[in-house]
């Protein structure tokens, strides 16, 4: 009796039948109806039926390749007929629509071409600086490599069009190879990064996406941007074109960019006094040259995209400093433009493809890249050892790194129902080093990792969002060795026993390794109302030590610091804990965050307190692992008030080490600082149009607490000033920005950059122009 | 939630005041004396080398060596390039280092850079060059 009555309750269904139409009234074929956890396709008069057990109020969802989607709820108590119209995707709202990620479980900000063009600095990091959180370490003239929360180099994983950005770990004497003025769109993700990326993304990852879909027909944008201090030079455009079922992208970029000046006229490098003949960084102009070619293929739900850049750029190292102190290095050959040894080259060469299988409830997105990341360091031969002569094929080439990176991802998408989707994927990585040149710095390497990931993410309500990831790595590393047989007999002439000269000479050992991590993390996203949104992230992250750490054994070109590796370090790891809290309504926009890493084994150089007994060699530095903690909050708060703006920008870092003896800071420790910004609209006029006039103020407070042989850095204030207008030419409305940097020349030290340890103060004052003009 | 963020930005402060206090970062400070720099150094003579050092906690040691600077280019002849190089333990806040180095004759003539390496007891390192010609008169190889 029970049985059978349980029987009829199952089968006592409700139907809700419907028709779908566009905006004419046309049926829809095989529209696709999610309702509640069942769905159907409709037929070829735009008709579905669904048959549903139990009378509710449910969520009913009709999407369509081509229509923007519609969402809804239905009371279903008895058979319903219901009926829909779709709405056709404008063209303007497709660009837009097609790019738009799903919101995520965490501390994101996004960034759009136009943003990185008003905030450009020379560098893609120079243009992020602005955000809460970020730093340019500067190197040189126009080049930078970004950190977060204190964290760069391999340590924060820069990613563009789903790859890693490879050839961080090649030192902090070369910028991030990345064209500035033609990055489409940033994501700025924080505190997380790891289950999607892997090793390197633990401050979080900055998500570059220049796989933009253009609008249809030709359009293009052509740029120009001008620096005063180092005359600087950039030009720039891009064309798109697209008909049907095909897309096209070219861009190209050239900079050129003279010595630059500092507002001072000598600096004191170890102990020496180095006159600067106006100011002039003698050798540190440059150039960079880029081109980028995209093929795009979209039809129905399937995408394809083919890419192809170049990033090839020069520049010169300031002389007087590279190395023991030069006064006749810094004399000026009264050629500002010109790049004399030393000096560096950088290329990088990346293929990428990617195509996206994007079925409703089901997606399947496929990557696989080529890389080639390669450095040069040119310097005029010199050596210590007597029996060594300069190489007959590229005599210059002091240093020479190229490291191949092949990479395959494979990863699928599914929407169990209107709160639940699970994503998986397999990602492989192979990575090649080679080196050469007169000297030896890094050692010749292969890695292989291999790594399957999976994220599931939980619609719980409309105001709470739950996200988690499991993800494990396989690592595989090979390190060649390297005897230095000039070593060895230098060392014997110099009468040092055998032990030695082989401790020595041995220049890398071999190193044969496989490392198995698994990683964690949890994301929840709240939202109390449509203006503010809490989130909160715990992650585990890592990195592997890289091929230096493990290996090396030799002085560290120009810092007299003689780096010895350790074969037995452990795989760094530990976790992050990152809430951010945003709101936005008419007239505030707030964004603020809080976090805590913490690191069991934090890879770092102890000094050993013994002396080197190679040439200009100091101390001897040990590679080492300690627990270790970042603390911080900053903020973003942004009020509009009739034609003003005013924006202000905070950042409190705190870090230690925690060491068998002292508890020192950690290196690069981003001190204290503030922006200030105020914007004043004015009205628009028959020529100008949506004139901005901008005061900035930027302000960082003194750092005393450094690591050891890092220098304690003085606070600074500096004030910048900006114009910026849309004009209108006819049918052509040009984008132009005006600036002054640095308004009163002040002579300030930036603490985490390159030139920090030569005693080099930053930019004087420059003035800026960049004009935009889209066709 | 502001209440939170004032929290944890109070208790950063605090945390920022209290250490700091033992950790000694400060480098030694070096002061070479003699030789100047550029000056010349006949062969056969004796490079005087006097050079004052000090340090806020306690000096370590220091290394003191000298090596050709011509880049390399190297003069095929009977003369050899010539090295030299001492490294001495030091103790207390200031020192005064002196060497009385001979300069022989068989010494190949050239640039050398001297270079005084000093470090503390908390592994702090500081280093000074001066660039001496060793040889006749200064004439460029």
């Amino acid at each position: 009796m029970c049985a059978l009555l349980s029987y009829s309750v199952i089968h006592a269904q409700i139907s809700v039948q419907g028709k779908i139409t566009n905006s004419s009234g046309d049926p829809i074929y095989k529209a696709h109806i999610d309702l509640g956890e069942l769905f159907t396709t409709t037929d070829q008069q735009g008709y579905f039926l669904i048959q549903i057990d139990t009378p509710h109020t449910y969520p009913i969802r009709i999407q369509k390749e081509g229509f923007m989607s519609l969402e809804t709820q239905i009371v279903v108590s008895r058979d319903t007929i219901v009926s829909y119209m779709l709405w056709e995707y404008q063209e303007e709202l497709e660009e837009i629509i097609v790019q738009s990620p799903p919101k995520k479980a965490d501390n994101r900000q996004s960034l759009s071409q136009e943003d990185l063009h008003r905030n450009y600095g020379g560098s893609l990091a120079a243009s992020l600086a602005q955000i809460a959180g970020l730093e340019a370490m500067a190197i040189g003239s126009q080049n930078a490599k970004p950190s977060m929360r204190g964290l760069g180099f391999n340590r924060l994983a820069v990613v563009e069009n789903g790859f890693k950005q490879e050839g961080q770990q090649w030192g902090a004497d070369h910028g991030l190879e990345m064209d500035a003025l033609q990055t489409e769109k940033v994501e700025v993700i924080k505190g997380t990064g790891t289950i999607a990326y892997g090793s390197d993304a633990i401050a979080g990852v900055l998500q570059i996406n220049n796989e933009g879909i253009p609008s249809l027909g030709t359009h293009g944008m052509g740029l120009m941007n001008f620096q005063s201090n180092n005359q600087s030079v950039a030009t720039s455009f891009h064309l798109t074109h697209r008909v049907s079922e095909h897309f096209f992208k070219w861009k190209a970029s050239y900079v050129d960019y003279a010595d630059f000046i500092v507002p001072t006229q000598e600096i004191v490098y170890l102990n020496t006094r180095i006159p600067l003949q106006k100011g002039w960084m003698t050798n540190t102009a440059g150039k960079e040259a880029n081109a980028f070619f995209q093929w795009g293929y979209l039809k129905d739900n399937f995408k394809s995209i083919l890419t192809w850049s170049l990033f090839d750029s020069e520049s010169g190292f300031f002389a007087g400093a590279h190395g023991i102190p030069s006064i006749e290095n810094t004399q000026s050959d009264d050629n500002r433009r010109d790049i004399a040894l030393p000096l560096q080259t950088a290329k990088h060469f990346k293929f990428t493809y990617h195509a996206l299988w994007d079925k409703i409830h089901t997606v399947w997105d496929f990557r696989t890249a080529y890389q080639r990341n390669h450095r040069q360091e040119k310097s005029v031969f010199h050596t210590h050892y007597p029996n060594m002569v300069a190489p007959i094929k590229n005599p210059d080439v002091e240093l020479d790194f190229l490291l191949q990176t092949w990479d395959t991802q494979l990863a699928h998408q599914y929407d169990w129902n209107f709160s639940h989707q699970t994503r998986w994927g397999i990602q492989y990585q192979y990575q090649d080093n080679s080196v050469d040149g007169y000297s030896y710095l890094l050692p010749k390497y292969h890695r292989t990792n291999v790594a399957l990931f999976t994220m599931h993410q939980w619609d719980i309500s409309d105001k709470n969002k739950l996200e988690w990831g499991i993800r494990a790595d396989y690592f595989h590393l090979s390190i060649f060795c390297f005897f230095d047989g000039f070593l060895y007999e230098y060392l014997y002439e110099k009468g040092y026993e055998e032990n030695q000269r082989m401790a020595y000479a041995q220049r890398s050992q071999s190193v044969d390794k496989s490392y198995f991590r698994a990683n964690y993390s949890l994301g929840y996203s709240f939202y109390p109302s449509s203006k503010w949104r809490h989130n909160i992230t715990i992650a585990s992250h890592f990195r592997m030590p890289n091929a230096m750490e493990l290996s090396a054994n030799g002085l560290h070109h120009g810092a007299f610091r003689h780096e010895q590796g350790n074969p037995n370090l452990k795989v760094e790891s530990g976790w992050a804990w990152d809430w951010n809290t945003s709101f936005e309504n008419t007239q505030w926009k707030l964004n603020a965050s809080a976090y805590l890493y913490y690191f069991s084994n934090y890879i770092f150089l102890k000094p050993s307190g013994q002396f080197s007994i190679l040439p200009h060699g100091g101390q001897v530095y040990q590679y080492d692992q300690s627990k270790a903690w970042i603390t911080g909050v900053e903020w973003d708060i942004s009020y509009t008030w009739n034609q003003w703006r005013f924006q202000t920008v905070w950042e409190f870092l705190y870090n230690q080490q925690l060491g068998e003896i002292a508890n020192y800071p950690l290196p690069f420790s981003t001190p204290i600082n503030a922006q200030a910004q105020i914007a004043f609209i004015i009205g628009d006029d028959i020529f100008f149009k949506k004139n901005e006039i901008t005061f900035h103020i930027k302000k960082a407070w003194a750092q005393h607490r450094i690591a050891p042989n890092e220098l304690p850095t003085s606070g600074y204030t500096i004030f910048d000033l900006q114009w910026n207008s849309h004009l209108s030419i006819g049918n052509v409305q040009p984008y132009c920005q005006v600036g002054i940097q640095n308004l009163f020349n002040t002579q300030y030290f930036l603490h985490n950059s390159f030139y920090r340890a030569l005693e080099i103060p930053a930019w004087g004052r420059s003035i800026t122009f960049l004009l935009k003009i889209p066709f | 939630m502001k209440k939170y963020i004032v929290l944890l930005f109070v208790s950063t402060l605090i945390v920022a005041c209290e250490s700091s206090e033992e950790l000694d970062t400060q480098k030694p400070e070096i002061n070479i004396l003699t030789p100047t720099e550029h000056q010349e150094i006949e062969l056969g003579q004796t490079i005087e080398f006097v050079a004052h050092v000090s340090d806020n906690v306690a000096l370590a040691s220091y290394k003191l060596e000298i090596h050709r600077a011509d880049d390399g280019h190297q003069h095929r002849s009977e003369s050899v390039p010539w090295h030299f190089e001492i490294v001495e333990n030091l103790s207390g806040n200031t020192a005064e280092i002196t060497h009385q180095i001979p300069v022989a004759d068989t010494v190949l003539e050239g640039h050398y850079h001297i270079g005084l390496f000093v470090i503390d007891q908390s592994g702090n390192q500081n280093q000074q060059f001066v660039e001496v010609y060793v040889g006749e008169e200064d004439h460029q190889h």
